[in-house]
C-alpha cells in the first residue's frame, strides 16, 4: 500500500474535468440510486463501467442480454410526510404556455435529460465484456435576460472487454484477502453536437427558417462523429469473512482521456479522465442482504469541491424485492426493483450536480429499466 | 531514506503543479455567469465576469457582460418579445408604440435602469475595442455570426431604451400619444427649438418645417420641451444625442439584420425613409452619427446643434405626432 500510494498521487495530477456534471460513458442504474457510490460495489452488469478490478470477485457465467436503460426529468413533486402523502406533477408544466416567450420563461434553468440505452454483457469467471449503445441529451435554457439554449448530444456505440487478476490468499471457501488488478480496453463510435444557441438570436431563426433535411439541421448545429480507442485500469484489495465483505477499489478510466478520430464534423468532444475511490462493506445472506458504499469521484478535478466528489449508497436485498438509497454529492437517490422470475423492473429518482459548487444546482432525473432473461450459472 | 524523500517530493511538486489552464478557468467562470443570470442575481453575474479582465473581442465574453448590465437595466427580452409582437412598426407609429411598451416608464436618464441598460448597448455597439460605431466597424472586429449574434442583442436593447427615451423626454401615454401624460411634466415637444430668425419670436427650425407643411402637433411653441432637454439644462447635449446615437444606430442595426415575418419589411424600409428625410430637409451628418462622443463635439457647434433640433423635429417631433 506504502508503494501504491505515490503512484496514486502522480495519477492525480495527470487530467482534470472542468464543470457542471460529468459525463461518464455509462452508468449503473442501481448504482445510481446509491448515490453513485458503485466503484467498490460493481457487481451488476455495468461492471466495466466502473472499474476492471471488480471482475476479480466474479465468478461463474453472467449473461445479460438486454440492459436497457431509460432516463428522464423527474417532473414529480413528491411529499412522503406521514400526514400528507402525496404525489404530483410539478406547477412548472401545468397549463404550459404557446407563445415563444411564455415557453422561455417557463422552462428557463430547468435541466431536461434524456437517456436511453442498451448495454448486453457477458460475464466469465474474471473476464467481461459488454456492448453498449447509449443516448444522451442534455438541455437547458439559460440566462433570463437574453436565453442561451444550451444542448449537448451524444450517441456512444462500441464495446468494453476487462480482465481482471487476482493475487492473494483467499481460500475455495471465499475468506482471506485479494488483491486484484483489471484493465478493460473500449472501442467507441461516438456522434454528437455540442453547443450554445441564443434562443432569439440569428442563428436559431434562420435554422427553424430554412428546416430542409434532418442532416442540413444537424451539421447546421454542429454535429460531428469519430472512432477511439480507450483503456481503463483499475485495483481492489477484498477481505471476505463468511458472507461479508469489504472491499476498497480505485479505477483509473480513460486513461489519458479517450480521444477520437474526427470522421464527419469539426471535431468529437473528448471523454475526460476520471480517478475514482470506492469503499463497500457487505453482508448477509440469500433473503436478507445489505451494502454500504462510500465513493470519491473525480479526485484529479481541480474545479469540483470535495463535497461534490462523495457519495454514499445503501442496498438492502430481500428474496423478491431490493432497496436502494443514496447521496449523490448532496442530492438524495432512492428506488425499488422488483424481482419476478426472469423479469426485473427497477425504478427511482435520484439529483444530481450541474452546477459548479457544492449544492449549486440540482438536476432531478427519473431512472427505468425493465430487464429481460439476465441468467447466472456457477462453473 | 533519499529514495522516499525524493518520491514525497515528486509527488508534492506535482500535486502543486496541478491546475487548469487560464481557458479552462475562463469557461468555469462564464459558466458560473450564466448561471446567476438564470437566477437574475445581475451584480454577482457582473463581479464573476470581472475576474477574468475585460475582453474586448470576445463575442460571447461581450454579450454575457451585456446581459449582466441589461438585468441591472431591468431588461429581459422574452419580456419584450410579447411586447413585440404588438408593436406598431410602421414609420409613423413606431416611437411612439415602443413608449407605450411596459418596460418603457422611467423617471429620468439619471435613472440607474435607464444608465445601466446604456450601458449593456454600450458594450455591444463598442465591441472590439472600435472607436467609430457601426455595425461594419464591428463587423471587421468579429466573425460574421458573431458579429450578427451581437448585433441581434443590441438591436432589442436599443428598441427598449428608445422606448424609455421617448417616454420619457416625449411625454407619452400608454398609448404612445406624445404630451399626453402630462405627469410629472407637460411638455408637447421634445426639447425647446432655440434658433431664432430675428425677431419673429418662432424658432427658424420650426418655422421652416411648418412652412414645408410638417406636422408635429401637439408640439407647436419653441420652448416646451422635456426639463432635461430645454435650452440651457445641465448635460442638455449630451440627452439631445442620446436620442441621435440610439435612433442612428436602430436603423444601421436593422440594415445588418436579416429580419423575417409580418410588418418586418415596414422596420427594413425604415432607415431609406428617413435617409430620404434627411436628404430633403438637407441635415448632414447628424443623420449617420452613431458614436456619442462624436454627436456631443457636433452639439458643442452652433451650427450643428442647429442641425441636431432640425432632425428632432424632421424626424422625432413627425414620428412621434398623434397617432
Amino acid at each position: 500500500m506504502k508503494k501504491i500510494l505515490p503512484f496514486i498521487l502522480i495519477l492525480s495530477c495527470l487530467s482534470s474535468t472542468i464543470f457542471g456534471e460529468f459525463s461518464y460513458l455509462g452508468r449503473s442504474l442501481e448504482g445510481l440510486l446509491m448515490g453513485d457510490a458503485f466503484t467498490a460495489l460493481a457487481d451488476d452488469s455495468s461492471t466495466l463501467f466502473y472499474n476492471p478490478a471488480a471482475l476479480g470477485r466474479h465468478s461463474g457465467v453472467t449473461i445479460s442480454t438486454l440492459n436497457p436503460s431509460f432516463q428522464f426529468p423527474d417532473v414529480l413533486v413528491k411529499d412522503f410526510s406521514l400526514d400528507n402523502f402525496n404525489v404530483g406533477v410539478t406547477d412548472r408544466f401545468s397549463n404550459f404556455p404557446s407563445d415563444p416567450a411564455g415557453i422561455a420563461n417557463r422552462i428557463l434553468g430547468f435541466p431536461l435529460y434524456l437517456q436511453l440505452g442498451i448495454n448486453p454483457s457477458i460475464k466469465m469467471e474474471n473476464f467481461g465484456i459488454m456492448l453498449f449503445a447509449n443516448s444522451k441529451t442534455n438541455m437547458i435554457l439559460e440566462n433570463a435576460i437574453y436565453p442561451s439554449l444550451e444542448i449537448d448530444y451524444r450517441l456512444d456505440r462500441g464495446f468494453i472487454a476487462g480482465y481482471a487478476f487476482n493475487f492473494g490468499s483467499m481460500n475455495k471457501k471465499g475468506n482471506g484477502n485479494s488483491f486484484t488488478v483489471g484493465a478493460s480496453i473500449k472501442h467507441i463510435n461516438r456522434q454528437g453536437l455540442s453547443g450554445s444557441f441564443d434562443l432569439f438570436g440569428p442563428e436559431l431563426i434562420a435554422l427553424i427558417e430554412s428546416l430542409s433535411d434532418y442532416a442540413s439541421l444537424r451539421k447546421d448545429l454542429g454535429y460531428s462523429k469519430g472512432d477511439g480507442w480507450g483503456l481503463d485500469t483499475g485495483i481492489e484489495f477484498n477481505r471476505s469473512s463468511g458472507s461479508n465483505r469489504f472491499t476498497f477499489g480505485v479505477s483509473l478510466l480513460d486513461v489519458g482521456d479517450t480521444r477520437y478520430k474526427t470522421e464527419e464534423g469539426a471535431g468529437v468532444v473528448k471523454q475526460d479522465m476520471s480517478l475514482n475511490y470506492g469503499m463497500s462493506y457487505s453482508g448477509g445472506d440469500r433473503f436478507f442482504g445489505y451494502s454500504f458504499a462510500l465513493d470519491y469521484h473525480n479526485a484529479i478535478d481541480p474545479f469540483t469541491e470535495t463535497m461534490s466528489k462523495i457519495h454514499l449508497g445503501t442496498r438492502v436485498n430481500l428474496t423478491a424485492m431490493d432497496l436502494y438509497m443514496g447521496w449523490n454529492a448532496g442530492y438524495w437517490s432512492y428506488g425499488v426493483a422488483l424481482d419476478f422470475w426472469m423479469l426485473r423492473l427497477l425504478v427511482g429518482f435520484y439529483g444530481v450536480e450541474l452546477g459548479n459548487t457544492f449544492n449549486n444546482r440540482q438536476g432531478k432525473r427519473t431512472v427505468l429499466t425493465l430487464n429481460l432473461l439476465d441468467f447466472h450459472f456457477d462453473i | 531514506m533519499t529514495k522516499s524523500f525524493t518520491q514525497t517530493i515528486l509527488c508534492l511538486i506535482l500535486l502543486c503543479a496541478c491546475g487548469a489552464s487560464k481557458e479552462e478557468e475562463f469557461d468555469l467562470i462564464m459558466t458560473k455567469a450564466k448561471l446567476l443570470l438564470t437566477q437574475s442575481k445581475c451584480d454577482e453575474a457582473l463581479f464573476e465576469l470581472g475576474q477574468t479582465g475585460y475582453r474586448h473581442y470576445d463575442a460571447k465574453y461581450l454579450q454575457l457582460y451585456s446581459s449582466a448590465l441589461a438585468c441591472k437595466g431591468g431588461f429581459s427580452v422574452t419580456s419584450l418579445f410579447g411586447e413585440l409582437a404588438d408593436l406598431t412598426t410602421t414609420q409613423a407609429g413606431i416611437l411612439g408604440s415602443l413608449s407605450g411598451m411596459a418596460s418603457s416608464p422611467t423617471t429620468s436618464s439619471t435613472n440607474k435602469a435607464f444608465i445601466n441598460l446604456q450601458s449593456a448597448i454600450d458594450t455591444l455597439l463598442y465591441a472590439g475595442n472600435i472607436s467609430t460605431v457601426s455595425a461594419a466597424n464591428r463587423a471587421a472586429e468579429f466573425n460574421s455570426t458573431d458579429a450578427s449574434n451581437m448585433n441581434m442583442q443590441a438591436l432589442y436593447m436599443v428598441l427598449a431604451q428608445l422606448g424609455r427615451y421617448f417616454y420619457l423626454h416625449g411625454n407619452t401615454n400608454a398609448a404612445g400619444k406624445k404630451g399626453a401624460r402630462d405627469t410629472p411634466e407637460t411638455n408637447d415637444c421634445l426639447t425647446d427649438y432655440t434658433f431664432f430668425d430675428g425677431g419673429a419670436g418662432d424658432s427658424q427650425v420650426l418655422r421652416a418645417f411648418a412652412t414645408g407643411g410638417g406636422t408635429i402637433t401637439p408640439c407647436a411653441g419653441n420652448a416646451d420641451g422635456h426639463s432635461e432637454l430645454k435650452d440651457g439644462a445641465p448635460n442638455r447635449n449630451k440627452y439631445l444625442c442620446q436620442g441621435v446615437i440610439l435612433f442612428n444606430n436602430l436603423l444601421d442595426l436593422l440594415s445588418n439584420i436579416s429580419l423575417s415575418g409580418d410588418n418586418t419589411s415596414e422596420l427594413q424600409d425604415l432607415q431609406s425613409n428617413i435617409g430620404d428625410l434627411c436628404t430633403l430637409a438637407g441635415l448632414g451628418a447628424v443623420c449617420t452619427v452613431k458614436t456619442q462622443s462624436v454627436c456631443e463635439s457636433m452639439a458643442a457647434v452652433p451650427a450643428d446643434l442647429n442641425s441636431i433640433e432640425s432632425f428632432f423635429v424632421v424626424v422625432f417631433e413627425t414620428m412621434l405626432t398623434d397617432l
